[in-house]
Formats: structure tokens, sequence, C-alpha cells
């Protein structure tokens, strides 16, 4: 398995868990007052730290457990990959903010959109993560 | 499994007859041992560059190294 695979999957882990913190607060807050939550700055300072330093932290293992690949550059083959997952995630990103934007056009709710806005985010970048990986077990061509 | 890609290559057996490892011949020609890895098991047509790159080491012409084979 390349670093950027290994990467890939560490962040996908590190996302999917800094996330499901954050959802599980919002969720618990949500439920304690009895509507959604106003998105509020200690909440997602705390999901920004966490994912960034779980993300340094997972980093500076993989390089310390193979540091030439750490050190290697992308090729061709890698960068084709990104470019290709890059496309295809940027495409559901889009698809998820247009269709948050017409969802508050809707329910006139601006939580409601600051929180689909972030799930977009998260999803697309999994998406960008998980499409990496299988990529690169795919036959893949120049 | 995917089907391979129509370009064969005799990179395994040239890199093996010099003897290099994976991680040597990427390293030879800019690529990952990864890449070379799919470019051995056709699940990779490397560019122009890096197939004469590849040719060039071994010292043997490209379409010796790289052929069609559908």
């Amino acid at each position: 398995m390349s670093f950027r695979e290994k990467s890939a999957g560490l962040m996908a882990l590190v996302l999917l868990l800094a996330s499901a913190l954050y959802a599980k607060a919002v969720l618990s807050a949500s439920v304690a007052s009895g509507a959604l939550v106003a998105p509020n700055f200690p909440d997602l300072i705390g999901y920004t730290l966490l994912l960034v330093i779980l993300s340094v932290l997972g980093h500076i293992v993989l390089a310390a457990v193979s540091p030439k690949e750490a050190n290697a550059q992308v090729d061709e083959r890698e960068r084709a990959i990104a470019a290709k997952a890059g496309r295809i995630s940027g495409a559901l990103q889009s698809a998820g903010v247009v269709l948050s934007l017409l969802g508050y056009l809707w329910l006139q709710q601006a939580h409601v959109l600051f929180y689909c806005i972030l799930a977009t985010l998260v999803l697309a970048q999994l998406l960008n993560y998980g499409l990496t990986l299988v990529f690169n077990r795919m036959v893949w061509q120049a | 499994m995917s089907k391979a890609l129509p370009i064969a290559n005799r990179v395994r057996e040239l890199r093996e007859l010099r003897p290099m490892t994976q991680s040597e011949l990427g390293d030879a020609v800019g690529v990952t041992r990864q890449t070379v890895a799919a470019i051995e098991q056709r699940r990779y047509s490397p560019s122009l560059e890096t197939a004469f790159r590849i040719a060039r080491l071994f010292d043997t012409p490209l379409e010796a190294v790289f052929f069609w084979d559908e």
C-alpha cells in the first residue's frame, strides 16, 4: 500500500471520527433543547482542532514507519488518480451545495443550511478518500 | 477485477534479468514502487515519457518492452 493510500485511509478515519463526535454533540444539544441548535464556535473549533491534531499525529506515525515513501514525490499515476477522485467528489460537493441552497429556499432555516453544507463538505471529502483507495486497486490508464 | 489494459509489457522479465527490485526501478524512472507493480500487472499504462525511460534504462527498444496485445 502506497503512502497516498495510507494517508487517504487515515484521513477518512479521522474525518469520520471527528465528524461523528461533532454530530453527536449537535444531536445531544438539539434533543436537550427540543430544537435544532445553532452552530457555535466552541464546538466547531473543537471539531477543527481534533481533525488537525489527529491528522498531524497520524501522518507523523505514517512518515516514521515509512520515511522513504513519505518523502517521495507524487508520481504520474497518483496525480491522475487524485485528479479523477477530485473531479468526482467535486461534482458531489457542487450538487450538495446546490441542494442545500434549494433546501434553504424551501425551509428558510439558516441552521439547516449550515449543517447541510457542512455535511456535504464532509461527504465529498470522504468520497474523495474512498475513491483514492479504490482507484489505486483498479486498472488505470494515464 | 477489471479487464487488463491492451498494452502488455516485459517490464517484470527485464527487471528480473538485471536484477532490480520494483522500488529500484521506480526510483530510476521517477515513479513509486506501487506504480511499477501496477505496470507489471497491466493495471496501469504509463505515460510515453515513463515508457521511454524504462526502455532506455533496460537499453531495449520501446516496442520490445511495451506492445499491443488485445
